[in-house]
């Protein structure tokens, strides 16, 4: 039996990788569906965003790429989607980001404007990237337009035909709140955009850097925080609790990765456990080993 | 050669300079600001003519749309010409100014005269015309339920009176007749203060009144500076790449073929970046689609989920339990990643609710909010002072690499 369980020592690389791989895959396979507890700061960032203020936008910073995606696309979908449904318009951009991030969020947007009959130009606008933080994010805060001149598609935010939505949109005093949607948010934000830290910012990141946050939590500078896949998944069960069959959930990836992910954490805390236990063996098969002059009782 | 590295040292210096002064200068001067609670407001006025027609006054009172807002013909990046929104304090006599009230809606028409929703009665001032808020386009005669703005469009300012405002200071009342150049800021008990028109101070409110600083208004400026350096150096870094691997292509160096996948890249990105512009449902938009959603999508997702084996397997190796030290950080990372996951509040949940600060999900937030906050603004603060260390030896070109 020690000897068994001194080989866990040493399981080979290619062992965990296969095991993982087809841990990860079952819920792919098998639908499964867990309960899920939902955590204050996803519920905090919920509330804030369903306040509707009329004449104000939310504001999102939407600067993932496909490497973050498993986690930000799902949380982006999500604030997109409950914009729609509560029919409360938004804006749109990237700051510092991958060119190609306002195209991914586009291709989003898009998509749920299918399902809720929303409109580009009256119901959200992609202003498209800008560069320069903190700098920037401080002149968006005094002037939307002057930082877009142009949303992503060179229509000028100034022609209030194409654009009705920009008629309204001044500065930051225009908007309800800011989501930061990215692979590890700037905290510049909670600092540079609202020196008066009157608007409530919300981040959404991805798991493995949300400890860094957290003291933002604490200290009251940020309101709410989606963390990872998690934080979408809980995101989407607000949404349903909220809105019932009005939401939409088709495709909504959140949930769906939630399992996969679950599964897969548990492998690795199966492994380290695993790898402790084998450490322990493999010490006392040496202690007796060493007892009886080295040879093997 | 010197000459050029004293300018490059000479700009970081002073770019620097600003951006510390920015911080560190507050938006009015601080011997010539006064500092009250608000006790009473005069509006502020500025009176408008166009061509030879009657002048008009325009008072500026916090009546939401209706408070007259000061457009300045300016030109954007493009060259075309854009109407930017100006305070008070920034036109002055012969001043060439659009003057724009509302967008209102009509609630029914009299005359020449149009009551709104509110039920405020509305009617034209010389030079003034009405400008459907839909369309931007000038109105001949406003209909029910239509949004409406008032405009007087190139006109001149024959003069500006900034208001005055009384504080009472250290319990004294003292009236201030604000300058052309005189910043109204409302401060709060937390965050910095925020500048305000005049109209917009309350009695009661606690506001600073002085003479602007430059930092605080060239700010704009500044960022724009900021994104035109940040946006060359791209420009230059791809410049930079495209000289060295043409140089290898040409001297058919090792790896030559590298360089081939380096332009070919570089046009692919460029075409794909253009076609992003073009109308939805047009060929280029759908390559450009295609290219970033479907092949570039794929890809980096596919070589970031690699991440998850090697974490797995580095985690294997990492996590063994030889110190007290090692045994408490595995006890919380077991904690928090179960907690995270929909098994921790399935295998605690069971407790009830009178037990909730038990469930496993509970005790994993407790770690991030106590500890972790606690560990996490030590390490911030020790971080931010190295940093701090660093940009001064940047800014003073004290940095090896800096020359």
């Amino acid at each position: 039996m020690l000897n068994l369980l001194a080989r866990l020592d040493v399981v080979q690389r290619k062992t965990i990788y296969i095991v993982l791989f087809v841990t990860a895959a079952i819920p792919f396979l098998v639908p499964i569906r867990m309960p899920l507890y939902i955590w204050k700061e996803t519920r905090n960032a919920f509330t804030i965003t369903s306040k509707r203020q009329p004449k104000k936008v939310v504001a999102i910073c939407s600067n993932w790429v496909p490497g973050s995606q498993s986690e930000n696309w799902a949380q982006y979908e999500a604030i997109v989607a409950q914009c729609m449904i509560t029919d409360t318009p938004f804006i749109v951009f990237a700051m510092d980001a991958d060119p190609m991030a306002p195209q991914f969020a586009e291709a989003i947007n898009l998509r749920q404007a299918r399902r809720y009959g929303r409109v580009y130009g009256r119901d959200w606008v992609n202003l498209g990237l800008t560069r320069g933080a903190p700098l920037t994010m401080g002149a968006i805060g005094r002037s939307v337009k002057a930082v877009f001149q142009s949303d992503f598609q060179h229509t000028p935010t100034q022609d209030f035909e194409k654009l009705p939505l920009m008629k309204d949109i001044r500065d930051v005093r225009d908007f309800s709140c800011l989501w930061v949607v990215d692979y590890q948010p700037d905290s510049n934000w909670v600092v540079f955009l609202d020196p008066t830290t009157k608007l409530p910012v919300l981040f959404a990141c991805a798991g493995i850097v949300s400890t860094g946050y957290y003291p933002y939590i604490s200290s009251g500078q940020l309101k709410g925080m989606m963390v990872g896949t998690r934080g979408a998944a809980e995101y989407e069960e607000l949404l349903r609790q909220t809105f019932g069959k009005a939401f939409d959930d088709s495709g909504m990836r959140g949930q769906k990765l939630l399992v996969p992910l679950a599964f897969g954490h548990l492998v690795i805390i199966f492994f380290v456990i695993a790898g402790n236990v084998g450490m322990v063996a493999k010490r006392r098969q040496k202690a007796v080993e060493t007892q009886y002059g080295g040879r093997r009782p | 050669m010197k000459s050029t590295r004293a300018i490059t040292i000479g700009l970081t210096f002073v770019a620097g300079l600003y951006f510390i002064l920015d911080f560190i200068v507050p938006p009015t001067f601080p011997g010539a600001s006064f500092q009250g609670v608000v006790a009473t407001t005069t509006p502020a006025s500025m009176v408008v003519r166009s061509g030879t027609l009657p002048p008009v006054t325009y008072p500026f009172l916090g009546q939401g749309n209706m408070r007259p807002q000061i457009l300045l013909a300016e030109r954007d990046v493009e060259g075309l010409p854009k109407l930017t929104d100006v305070p008070l304090r920034q036109v002055g006599p012969g001043t060439l100014a659009t003057v724009r009230i509302g967008p209102f809606a009509v609630k029914s028409v009299d005359r020449a005269a149009v009551v709104t929703a509110v039920g405020m009665r509305v009617s034209l001032s010389p030079g003034q015309k009405w400008i459907e808020g839909a369309s931007n386009e000038p109105v001949a005669v406003p209909r029910p339920e239509m949004s409406l703005l008032i405009e007087q469009a190139d006109s001149r300012v024959v003069r500006t009176d900034p208001g005055s405002i009384e504080l009472i200071e250290n319990g004294k009342r003292v009236v201030h007749h604000l300058g052309n150049r005189t910043v109204v800021m409302k401060l709060s008990r937390y965050g910095a203060g925020s500048e305000v028109q005049l109209d917009e101070a309350k009695a009661g409110d606690t506001i600073q009144i002085g003479p602007a600083t430059f930092f605080a208004d060239n700010r704009d400026a500044a960022a724009q500076f900021n994104l035109v350096v940040t946006t060359m150096a791209f420009g230059i870094g791809l410049l930079s790449l495209g000289m060295v691997h043409s140089r290898i292509l040409i001297e058919r160096r090792p790896g030559w073929s590298l360089s081939v996948f380096f332009f070919a890249a570089v046009i692919l990105g460029v075409t794909t970046g253009i076609g992003k512009y073009a109308n939805s449902g047009s060929q280029m938009r759908a390559f450009s689609d295609f290219v970033v959603l479907r092949i570039i999508s794929s890809v980096s997702s596919a070589v970031f989920s690699l991440l998850a084996f090697y974490m797995a397997a580095a985690a294997y190796r990492a996590f063994r339990v030889r110190t007290g030290e090692a045994a408490l950080m595995m006890t919380s990372a077991l904690i928090v990643m179960i907690g995270q996951t929909p098994f921790g509040f399935y295998m605690t949940s069971w407790m009830g609710e009178r037990y909730s600060a038990l469930w496993l999900p509970n005790i994993a937030a407790w770690i991030f909010r106590v500890p972790n906050t606690a560990v996490f603004r030590g390490l911030v603060f020790g971080i931010m002072l190295g940093a701090i260390a660093t940009a001064l030896r940047y800014w003073l070109s004290m940095e090896r690499s800096a020359s």
